[in-house]
């Protein structure tokens, strides 16, 4: 299933699958606190960190809306600079001090850049892994 | 056994105050709807309550609201942006776009900084 995943977002129409996505990782560190911290309080283990160069935005755009539709994300938010989905089969309970509440744990994001998109497909990172 | 009830059901947070004046969120939900549209075809987001609070303490605000809206049965999803996601994991529906056939959640409060002085809170409709 994984495997799937990942092959469904090294393609995409619209865009030029770049090797070194350096900045994709540098990019996450701006964003990455704005997830639950209940959850990602240990970071982030990736299923999916492509970078594209864009030659068409609105192919890659409808794209990425498609394969994630395809992959079971939903959207949550959109905006010029990102867009945010989550796996609805994803919620989990957590404890957070005396409150029992319910989470997300996989994540899609994909972050727009001048001419660049970063696509990341992530989960909390699990404890206790070297 | 949680319920969702529609309407922002929280009058009173740790760290603000109410105030029954939404003219300042009515005026700034342009902003809000802009995380929110999609090119789906679905019809503009419809604000099925309002809540508008004064801040007192923000970190005291944001953690009360949190708790509450968890408590409620809410999902918070990330806050980006001075706004606060949280959706009804039972709202999921299904639309149809260029003979495209996808699910979303249709019911979603969005908890939104307002220049450092207010937080004004909505509860959206998708449909």
């Amino acid at each position: 299933m994984l495997f799937l995943v990942f092959s469904q977002f090294m393609v995409l129409d619209g865009g030029v699958l770049e090797d070194d996505n350096q900045v994709c990782k540098n990019e996450f560190a701006k964003f990455s606190g704005s997830f639950p911290e209940e959850i990602f309080s240990n970071g982030f283990e990736f299923d999916v960190l492509n970078y594209f160069k864009v030659e068409n935005w609105n192919k890659i755009k409808k794209n990425i809306f498609l394969k994630a539709n395809d992959n079971k994300f939903l959207r949550i938010i959109k905006s010029d600079e990102m867009e945010v989905y989550v796996d609805p089969e994803s919620r989990m309970k957590f404890q957070s001090d005396s409150l029992v509440i319910f989470l997300f744990t996989r994540y899609l994001v994909v972050r727009y850049l001048k001419d660049h998109v970063c696509i990341y497909s992530f989960r909390p990172k699990k404890e206790n892994k070297k | 056994m949680i319920f969702l009830i529609s309407g922002i059901t929280i009058t009173n947070l740790n760290g603000g105050k109410l105030d029954k004046n939404n003219s300042i969120c009515l005026s700034e939900f342009k902003s809000v709807r802009d995380f929110i549209l999609t090119e789906s075809g679905i019809e503009e987001p419809k604000i099925l309550d309002i809540k508008n609070f004064k801040i007192q303490n923000f970190v005291f605000l944001i953690k009360d609201l949190k708790y509450k809206l968890y408590a409620e049965g809410w999902t918070f999803v990330l806050g980006y942006k001075n706004n606060y996601f949280f959706i009804d994991h039972t709202s999921k529906a299904k639309t149809v776009y260029n003979n495209y056939k996808f699910d979303y959640f249709s019911r979603i409060i969005i908890a939104r900084l307002v220049k450092d002085k207010n937080i004004c809170i909505y509860e959206v409709e998708l449909k």
